[in-house]
């Protein structure tokens, strides 16, 4: 089977052939299935003969398993198979058995809990049924004897001596599967992985420092909400296996279900169609290698697994953090030295944490110029969701500690926040924290650009804040963040020109809403000359379409992106060497372009004709593109990024001293673009960007508790995402391109480049109202009414 | 009861002007009996709470959340699905500023917001921009595609209504609209901007 090939984008009228694709508003191709309900996800898909899998989860944080007992559930009318922790023991040992354990860096998770649960929704049994209401009934029926363990719920108590142990020997592979990573994990205690970061002499910087300011910042963890939930649909038929998923990386899952299965990659076939959204949280094998056993057990026939909104939330987080930052300074604000060490909540199982608190270890230096760092980042085992990566990256963390600090170093100053960081925002030329020199960044002009947008007054707070009416009072804040993307990387694609000159864009990018599917035809037309409306993208499949190593981390336009300019031009160079061949001239006479071969004057041919002509019946090339970068096991020093993203943010915002109330009322958003493909769809990451800004800034928070250690707030009821009436009543936000111009310019991701910067400058402008700043996401009113009374005691009637 | 002594029951139901017959458990929704009986994908499970209109349907023209709705009680109300709007080979309106405006990242809310919007606008063709807002507010959209989904309903609202606020005669979806002319600048040389207001 070909891999279904999506509608040719239409360039918007006039457009005339040869004018490029890129950097237009172009139509998008699928844009009407999307408004008639004929856009496919995987969740509409049901195969027939399908059978349905319900998940029976602990209600216990942390506990031993006594029994499980499945009889009722076995011996249920339509019930295909019970699975448990124990057919998963029994099974390891057969030669073809699957294999228990699995997770993207660390194999710690077992596929269903085997003798301990720990995390409240943690998976201990599956129900296999002829439908859904049966598997579920049936699921109802099976009875587990927990015998409870104390739990802990944030790093810094998980690190605390005495704090329960959640994994008493942390597993490791013996092929590493990340090139960028090192593991430090020991056992004995929570940390699965500490990153160190060593530059400089920082006790000698604080040594010569005039200034040391210290503090300490939180942030919760939060749910992904992609409002497609999981789903995975797994056939296992002799030694191949077919899986079909709503994930965001089908070679990540390839992987892991050939690990699990004990297959060779290539028996396992990956599909995916678009993804109803992601954000980070479909980027690592979560439901797959489940769903892969489930179908081992009742091999021939596919099981599917679709996740409620509940299990949502058991399946996957953003990092809980603790930041505690240490900084010297001169009384210009020069900085002389850091020290960070981050804590992140890991969640239950490593999942990607090894690898998100190596990013947001070193980022947590921010985008100053600091000539001494020190930093420890850890990953510490919590009895909650695992956490992954979130849209950002583990930045908007960081960048919450980072930029609060930032301000209260210019207080202490009594210096104009923006004019500091003026003063220390790293420059083209400067050293980042891990001494990769710094290039292609504007932070500064981004800065400018986001105050004007807000109609900054320079100074101290008080030429800022504003008391528009008794208990209401108005303040500005201002943010700057930088963010790397994940490297070393590599991105493959093949193009097929069909007989009809048709251009098939054959790769593993997967649509999760970004536009990749659009931007990628754009690029693909423009590098070949064959017109936008004969330019079809595939939809990823790991059995035909050609290797890609993920879609995150804002790399897509950039990394395949530039795959597919280059293939663009090898393809063309194979029609002219065709051209050449047929017209009886050399290929470097051959001049290709806009769909036109020609050597000397005349019309020459149509890039149909030539294929025709020559009996080529179709051209076929491929072509690698591949980042390369890595960093020094001990210091933390190397490449971590092709080039840094970065982006500005400045905010207003109105509080009430009554009720705690934060109302947002100007915001403005600056992202360095270097290059925009497709505006619309920028545009459109770039305001996403701030409704998961607005989201972490002022409601979304993870609460556990209870008796048994459980998640409070799991449903969309108790967990408020922003809605159209939660933005801002106005924002802006804006696309910086390179000064240079568009040719050579170079692509840079959007797509999560923002995001950090908006808690922080709504934080900072909080601040500035209340007089006080507030060292914990979200800012809810009852966190933002206690701060406002206790800003207002020592110095009652101000 | 269980799904063994729970039998299907036959049902009758209108749905996108035919009359079809479904045979759903006491308990299924109106989302169950369309997504797994009829395949109409359009309407998708959220949050089965009632909280995110990712499963609006229109019943008897009114936005309905099909995920509460239990497939018993619609009785002959016609339901309509975003699969049934469009005439042969006309758009409805909204749909078709949803696409001029790229109203969408990965599109899964995209039809539970249009049948709120189609409901809003025939029950009241002059609604004011904070009037759809706020009727938009029960649709969640994390992709936060909100400003252009904004942009596309009062552009419908025009377009159906043919006029502008000011009253002048609708000419086209690139008129009036809060969308950006341009995309970007240079650095330092000031911002395109997208406004929201
Ligand atoms: S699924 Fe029905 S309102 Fe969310
Ligand atoms: S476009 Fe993705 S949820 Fe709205």
């Amino acid at each position: 089977m070909t891999p279904e090939a999506g509608t040719a984008p239409r360039a918007r009228a006039g457009g005339h052939p040869g004018m490029k694709a890129a950097g237009r508003r172009v139509d998008v191709g699928d844009a009407r299935d999307r408004t008639i309900g004929r856009y496919p996800y995987v969740i509409d898909r049901v195969p027939a003969g399908c059978l349905h899998a319900v998940l029976v989860r602990s209600p216990h944080a942390h506990a031993d398993l006594r029994s499980v007992d499945v009889t009722a559930a076995r011996a249920t009318r339509g019930v295909v198979a019970v699975v448990t922790g124990e057919d998963l023991t029994r099974w390891q040992d057969q030669p073809d058995g699957p294999f228990p354990y699995y997770g993207p860096v660390l194999p710690d998770r077992p596929v269903l809990a085997i003798g301990r649960v720990r995390f409240a929704g943690e998976p201990v049994a599956a129900v296999i049924a002829r439908d859904v209401d049966t598997a579920r009934e049936a699921a109802a029926t099976i009875t587990v004897d927990y015998d409870a363990l104390p739990a802990v719920f944030t790093p810094d108590a998980a690190m605390a001596p005495g704090a329960p142990i959640l994994h008493e020997h942390v597993p490791t592979r013996d092929v590493m599967t990340f090139p960028d990573l090192v593991l430090h994990t020991e056992d004995g205690g929570n940390v699965c992985n500490h990153f160190r970061l060593r530059r400089g002499d920082v006790d000698a910087g604080f040594a010569a420092s005039d200034h040391i300011l210290s503090h300490e910042f939180r942030t919760p963890q939060q749910q992904h909400v992609p409002l497609e939930p999981h789903v995975t649909i797994a056939t296992v038929r002799g030694d191949t296996v077919d899986i079909q998923t709503s994930a965001a990386s089908p070679f990540t899952v390839r992987s892991q279900v050939a690990e699990t299965l004990k297959l060779p990659e290539s028996r396992v076939r990956v599909r995916v169609l678009n993804v109803g959204g992601a954000y980070g949280a479909k980027t690592y094998p979560r439901l797959e290698p489940l769903v892969a056993v489930l179908a081992w057990a009742v091999r021939g026939r596919p099981v599917r697994v679709e996740l409620t909104r509940a299990e949502e939330f058991a399946t996957v987080a953003r990092h809980s953090s603790v930041v505690r930052i240490r900084t010297g300074f001169r009384s210009d604000g020069t900085l002389l030295a850091r020290r960070v060490e981050v804590l992140w909540g890991a969640g239950a199982y490593a999942d990607i944490s090894p690898r998100t608190i190596k990013n947001g270890g070193y980022s947590s230096a921010g985008p100053y110029d600091i000539p001494n760092v020190s930093i420890d980042s850890y990953a510490v085992y919590t009895n909650t969701t695992p956490s992954g990566g979130f849209r950002g990256y583990a930045i908007p963390q960081v960048a919450w500690a980072y930029e609060n600090h930032t301000d209260l170093i210019a207080e202490h100053l009594d210096l104009d926040p923006a004019e500091l960081r003026h003063r220390i925002l790293l420059r083209p030329g400067d050293a980042f924290a891990t001494g990769q020199t710094i290039e292609d960044f504007h932070l500064a002009a981004l800065l400018d650009t986001a105050c004007d947008r807000i109609g900054w007054k320079p100074g101290p707070a008080s030429a800022r804040r504003v008391v528009v009416a008794p208990g209401i009072v108005r303040g500005k804040g201002v943010s700057t963040i930088l963010k790397t993307t994940v490297t070393p990387s590599t991105s493959t694609v093949a193009l097929k020109l069909d007989e009809d000159a048709n251009l098939t864009v054959v790769c593993s990018t997967v649509e999760i809403g970004q536009g990749a599917r659009t931007v990628l035809a754009q690029l693909a037309a423009d590098a070949t000359g064959v017109p936008l409306e004969r330019v079809h993208v595939t939809y990823p499949d790991s059995a035909v379409t050609a290797w890609d190593q993920t879609t995150s981390s804002s790399r897509s336009t950039l990394m395949m992106g530039v795959a597919v300019e280059r293939a663009g031009e090898r393809l063309r160079g194979e029609l002219a060497r065709r051209a050449g061949a047929l017209l009886g001239v050399p290929a470097t006479a051959v001049d290709v372009r806009a769909d036109r071969i020609r050597s000397g004057l005349g019309p020459g041919l149509s890039y149909a004709e030539l294929i025709s002509r020559a009996k080529l019946g179709g051209v076929t090339v491929s072509e690698v593109h591949a980042s390369d970068g890595g960093l020094d096991p001990e210091t933390g020093q190397g490449v971590v990024t092709p080039h840094f993203y970065h982006a500005a943010a400045a905010a207003e915002v109105e509080v009430d001293l009554e009720t705690g109330t934060v109302r947002v009322v100007d915001l403005h958003v600056e992202s360095y673009a270097g290059r925009v493909i497709h505006p619309t769809f920028a545009e459109l990451q770039c305001e996403g960007n701030v409704a998961f800004g607005v989201g972490q800034a002022l409601s979304e928070a993870m609460v556990w508790g209870g008796e048994s250690g459980a998640l409070l707030n799991d449903s969309l009821l108790d967990y408020r995402i922003p809605s159209v009436r939660d933005l801002p009543e106005t924002f802006t936000i804006g696309m910086t391109e390179d000064p240079a111009g568009p040719d050579g310019a170079r692509i840079h991701g959007l797509g999560e480049t923002g995001s950090p910067a908006v808690p922080a400058a709504i934080g900072n402008a909080v601040a500035e109202a209340l007089g006080a700043h507030i060292h914990e996401l979200p800012l809810h009113p009852e966190r933002v009414w206690k701060a406002a009374q206790a800003a207002a005691e020592p110095s009652a009637g101000t | 009861m269980t799904a063994n002594d729970d039998p299907r029951q036959p049902l009758r139901l209108v749905v996108n002007d035919d009359e079809v017959e479904v045979r759903p458990r006491g308990h299924h929704t109106l989302l169950d009996v369309l997504r797994r009986e009829l395949d109409l994908f359009g309407a998708r499970p959220g949050c089965t709470a009632g909280a995110c209109g990712s499963c609006t349907v229109l019943v008897d023209g009114a936005p309905a959340s099909s995920c509460l709705l239990p497939a018993q009680v619609v009785g002959a109300r016609p339901v309509r699905t975003v699969e049934g709007l469009a005439r042969p080979g006309e758009l409805h309106p909204v749909q078709q500023a949803f696409i001029d405006h790229t109203a969408f990242q990965c599109s899964y809310c995209t039809p539970g917001f249009i049948l709120t919007a189609v409901s809003l606008l025939e029950r009241e063709p002059d609604a004011s921009r904070d009037r759809i807002r706020a009727e938009l507010s029960g649709n969640l959209c994390r992709c936060g595609s909100y400003v252009k989904i904004m942009d596309a309903v009062l552009d419908a609202r025009d377009r159906m209504r043919g006029h502008h606020d000011d009253g002048t005669p609708y000419t086209g979806p690139a008129a009036g609209y809060a969308r950006p002319s341009c995309s970007a600048s240079s650095a330092g040389a000031g911002a395109a901007q997208a406004a929201h207001s």
